[in-house]
């Protein structure tokens, strides 16, 4: 449900504590107050440990903040059902782990269509609607590889086409270029601006100079809070 | 609500196949708890329906009633006169005396049987060599007792219990005439008589009704019982037909003893057993589902994913259980495993083990198996596919 | 996920084809079954054997219940008058006494 006019992602008071039975709790994000319109870049820097990992996987809906909400295009995420928040990951978002996280046991091939195995389609056409990204990706020689026959590079731009088979509007990508080479980085900052000029909202964790270029705001997190907002180079 | 179209579910067994194939270690440890479990299972059902076959034709072509002595609640012998006073019961076609007992022939127990030689049906179909009696001292032996005491046709021996008499083997039964015939020495009445001391005594009478007549004769040995209770004659205790069928119908349903406990500890022991061995390799599992959660994947499908690779394995352990059952029950003629199921008969069984492969001990197994398998894992991925997906993937 | 699920499914198919043209061939092998040696030796004897117990070593109601209907092994001096007879442990059969009734009619009624 698109409602136009509303921002793409938002959030309110969004606050995630973990809870250590040994330790002190531990405080991720606090009071994190976001609004980020469709079609935006930005970008979200901060030393390790600053919250920006956490803040994705609440706005991407694979965690629940244990305050606030996350409102995708006005929805309160937490108020969806299971199967209305699969569905939203599955045919809306699409992320991007910092450490690739693909499956180590499965084809270059199948890691990038596996988001498309439950939806009914025939194998045919999976396999060609991912081949298409790969070949885009410059991967159509690794198709029957398996990612750890692949260099980082190759496996990063294996993890975008998994994110992207399934044509996500919003994109969060976690530290993309930071285990990767120069030339490989150069890439995905070239593949993030094209899918942000074809209308794509992209987050994008990182300290890269091509990435500050690109990018319309820039968020900066420490200890958990924005503690400064700036306009990036395309803001 | 989309309902998920059959290349959704296709797709998620094909999913689940090559699952168990990534996971190879893990499909075959698995597998083979399976195994371990069924094929006992199995085999036991099969032998006894192979035995139950046998035992319906025991009965079937047995007696009428069988007339025995009871004293204190047990069985004794009969007064060989009292024959008269059965055959004279009106509707009974025949009563024959019968000597059954145990005895040694060097050191086994063997079943002795003495029955008249002119009740012996012809032809001899039964046995595989020598001939029927003939004289005084003429026994038939079991293929069993042929085979490890070289007791072929002509060959003369001696019981223990009675040294001074000599016997004469005429003919040895065939190792398909049931299972009991392999430890069995038949002799005329009067040998087993002799043998056993008991001149003038049997073991029992066997009754044989007119057709249509069997009730009747029911009635009058029930009478005859009552009136020997006070009487000076020796009680008796009738066992008809009907009774016996009860004792088969029941017995074949009762499966008592150990094996029955080791059946429901082993049985016990799987479902823990397997809920450790389904968590080899649980941890790239658990990141796996907590990605397919990531990608959109729903609890549901992801459920359905284990469902089927649990029915898969449990289709693979049930038919592999099954085959190898048949393998070593047929094959092998059960090779020291028949001895659990058919008591005294030793590592290598002297006679074809009996059995009979039915569609509902398959089933049976594959339900088995799927219940174990499911106990095993389907909770763990219940668990797994219901938290948060960066919980599973931490 | 799905590029080995060939070998699986293949394997199932093979052995439940397997598995059922054993159903099949044990079905024909007991339609053609002779059990003329059994009948003859049953009718000779009268009647021997009906437990699956192949020698009545330690308990005869194990090995025929008509013999012996009574489980002589509860006799033994053991507490609890447990039975330790193989026959009765290690077998797929067990016999118990049935408790007769004398009335014949009712009796095969609860059959």
């Amino acid at each position: 449900m698109i409602s136009r006019g509303q921002p793409m992602i938002q959030t309110e008071a969004l606050t995630k504590i973990f809870r250590r039975s040994r330790a002190r709790d531990v405080v991720a994000l606090q009071n994190i107050e976001l609004s980020i319109d469709q079609g935006r870049y930005v970008l979200f820097q901060g030393p390790s440990g600053s919250g920006k990992t956490t803040l994705f996987t609440l706005l991407a809906g694979i965690a629940h903040p244990t305050r606030g909400c996350v409102l995708f295009q006005g929805e309160d995420l937490s108020r969806l059902s299971d199967v209305a928040l699969c569905r939203l990951r599955r045919d809306r978002v699409g992320f991007i782990f910092q450490d690739f996280q693909l499956f180590p046991r499965l084809t270059v091939l199948e890691n990038a269509s596996i988001a498309l195995l439950p939806l009914g389609l025939s194998r045919s056409v999976r396999f060609l609607k991912a081949t298409a990204l790969l070949e885009r990706l410059g991967l159509e020689d690794r198709l029957d590889h398996s990612p750890e026959e692949m260099s980082g590079g190759e496996r990063q731009r294996l993890a975008i086409a998994r994110a992207l088979v399934n044509d996500p509007e919003l994109i969060l990508a976690d530290e993309p270029t930071s285990n990767i080479d120069a030339d490989s980085a150069l890439r995905v900052a070239a593949l993030f601006r094209e899918l942000n000029e074809q209308g794509k909202t992209l987050l994008v964790t990182g300290h890269r100079d091509d990435l500050l270029r690109d990018a319309d705001e820039i968020y900066q997190l420490d200890r958990g809070e924005i503690v400064h907002r700036d306009r990036g180079g395309a803001g | 609500m989309n309902v998920p179209s059959l290349q959704s579910h296709w797709n998620l067994l094909r999913a689940a196949c090559g699952n168990l194939v990534r996971f190879l270690p893990r499909t075959l440890v698995v597998l083979l708890c399976l195994v371990a479990v069924i094929f006992p299972f199995v085999t036991a059902l099969t032998i006894s329906e192979g035995v139950q076959f046998q035992s319906a034709i025991s009965v079937l072509e047995g007696a009428d009633f069988y007339v025995t002595g009871n004293a204190a609640g047990s069985s004794i012998p009969l007064p060989m006169e009292d024959l008269e006073r059965l055959e004279a019961l009106e509707g009974v076609a025949r009563a024959v005396p019968r000597i059954v007992g145990r005895t040694y022939v060097a050191d086994r127990v063997i079943t002795l049987v003495g029955l008249p030689v002119d009740a012996t049906p012809p032809p001899a179909v039964g046995l595989n060599q020598g001939g029927p009696l003939r004289n005084s001292g003429d026994v038939l032996v079991g293929s069993s007792i042929s085979k490890t005491y070289d007791l072929e046709p002509g060959t003369d021996f001696r019981f223990p219990i009675k040294p001074r008499k000599t016997f004469h083997v005429a003919g040895v039964f065939s190792s398909d005439c049931t299972i009991w015939s392999s430890s069995v020495i038949f002799m005329s009445i009067e040998d087993a008589a002799d043998l056993f001391g008991m001149e003038e005594n049997v073991t029992d009478f066997l009754v044989y009704a007119e057709p249509d007549r069997a009730f009747e004769i029911d009635m009058r040995l029930q009478e005859e019982e009552k009136s020997r209770r006070f009487g000076p004659l020796t009680n008796i205790r009738v066992q008809s037909r009907q009774l016996v069928e009860r004792y088969l119908h029941r017995g074949f349903n009762m499966r008592m003893g150990i094996f029955t406990a080791f059946y429901t500890v082993a049985f016990a022991l799987a479902v823990p057993a397997l809920l450790i061995v389904s968590g080899f390799g649980w941890a790239d599992r658990r990141r796996e589902v907590g990605m397919l959660r990531v990608v959109g994947w729903q609890s549901s499908e992801i459920i359905e994913m284990v469902a089927w690779e649990n029915l898969v394995l449990s289709l693979m352990g049930a038919c592999i259980a099954f085959l190898a059952s048949f393998v070593w029950i047929r094959l092998l003629n059960g090779l020291f495993i028949a001895q659990f199921f058919i008591a005294e008969t030793g590592l290598v069984p002297d006679f074809p083990v009996p059995s009979r492969f039915l569609p509902l001990p398959l089933f049976f197994s594959f339900l088995l198996a799927l219940l174990l398998t499911m106990t095993g894992s389907l909770y763990n991925t219940w668990r797994l596919a219901t938290i948060a997906p960066a919980e599973a993937i931490r | 996920m799905e590029t080995r699920a060939k070998g699986p499914l293949l394997f199932c198919a093979i052995l439940l084809f397997l598995s059922l043209s054993v159903l099949a061939l044990d079905a024909h092998r007991w339609k053609s079954l002779s059990d003329r040696e059994m009948r003859w030796f049953q009718e000779l004897t009268g009647g021997l054997g009906m437990g699956a117990v192949a020698a009545p070593v330690w308990s005869v109601i194990d090995f025929d219940p008509r013999l012996q209907p009574v489980d002589e092994s509860k006799l033994w001096p053991v507490p609890g008058s447990y039975s330790y007879s193989p026959a009765s442990t290690s077998s797929v059969t067990r016999f118990r006494e049935v408790l007769k009734d004398s009335d014949p009619a009712k009796t095969s009624k609860e059959e």
